[in-house]
């Protein structure tokens, strides 16, 4: 998957946006089930996003397929968003 | 006279508290905690410029925490995207007073600026304002961000406001900035507002 996502610092935060270089459009009440499922927690369900975490890392999923990881290192935003993308596509 | 500051740990509110703690009046912290939709550096950024305002008063300040993320999935889960920030300020608005009125407050004082952002829109701000009875002041009503970050940097909140931190993940793409009262109303009526606003002050905590 890492090659079908760009991985890219925000400007202010500690974080990573990964964002799909295909237009995709997520379900995100079906997501959150099959997050549930992989082992994820559910920290907020927002319906057109949602707020997971696993391994100590938050992330923010959108119904664009864009993935907002909660880390100041990039090897573990890769690794997370491929990880997650895997569960949901 | 003492009044609620909403501070968001921006570069606006702070400026705002500053310019009427030195026209004489006792302020009141209120933040509106957006976690799990920012980041725990805002709960820091808020904690820096509470010190800054202190130091202005002579005094510590008291300072408030109110868990509004919860709030904030619930108006996204049920409500048009386009007007998720009006909601959300409407709801901010109903904590402040309500805190305002616990504290002994008559006033609720905030950072907004004319037109910087789609909430600060004319018609927004009339609608949002809607949602209290308490006098709202805008101290920065009529300055452009320019003007406000030269404030900023004189009184000492800029390092500190733009210092690391995640801004609100869950605003629209496409934020609306005409609403209009009904279409807000109807929007409001598919939550429990008052069951909301009442969980968030009770959940509120000292900073």
């Amino acid at each position: 998957m890492s090659s079908e996502f760009t991985l890219v610092k925000t400007c202010s935060a500690d974080a990573f946006d990964a964002i799909p270089r295909k237009l995709i459009n997520i379900d995100i009440s079906k997501a959150v089930e099959s997050l549930k499922h992989a082992g994820y927690s559910i920290v907020a369900d927002a319906g057109r996003l949602c707020v997971v975490e696993k391994g100590g890392v938050e992330m923010t999923l959108y119904s664009s397929g864009r993935v907002l990881v909660k880390t100041a290192r990039e090897e573990i935003a890769r690794q997370a968003a491929e990880q997650l993308y895997s569960c949901i596509l | 006279m003492k009044g609620v500051l909403l501070l968001s740990g921006g570069i606006d509110s702070p400026v705002a508290g500053l310019m009427m703690l030195d026209r004489g009046m006792d302020l009141i912290i209120l933040h509106m905690d957006n976690r799990p939709f920012t980041d725990d550096r805002q709960i820091e950024k808020v904690r820096g410029l509470a010190d800054v305002l202190s130091k202005r008063a002579g005094k510590a300040l008291p300072a408030f925490v109110a868990p509004h993320g919860k709030a904030q999935a619930q108006i996204a889960k049920s409500c048009d995207r386009h007007v998720h920030c009006i909601l959300c300020r409407r709801m901010m608005l109903r904590v402040a007073q309500a805190v305002a009125e616990r504290e002994g407050a008559s006033c609720i004082v905030t950072g907004e600026s004319l037109g910087q952002v789609a909430s600060q829109t004319m018609s927004n701000i009339m609608v949002e304002e809607e949602a209290t009875t308490m006098p709202m002041l805008r101290p920065l009503i009529g300055l452009d961000k320019e003007e406000v970050v030269v404030r900023a940097r004189a009184l000492g909140t800029f390092p500190v406001s733009t210092s690391p931190g995640l801004c609100c993940t869950i605003v629209p793409e496409k934020p609306s900035t005409g609403a209009r009262l009904a279409r807000i109303q109807s929007e409001e009526a598919k939550l429990d507002i008052k069951g909301i606003v009442a969980e968030l002050v009770k959940g509120t905590v000292r900073l």
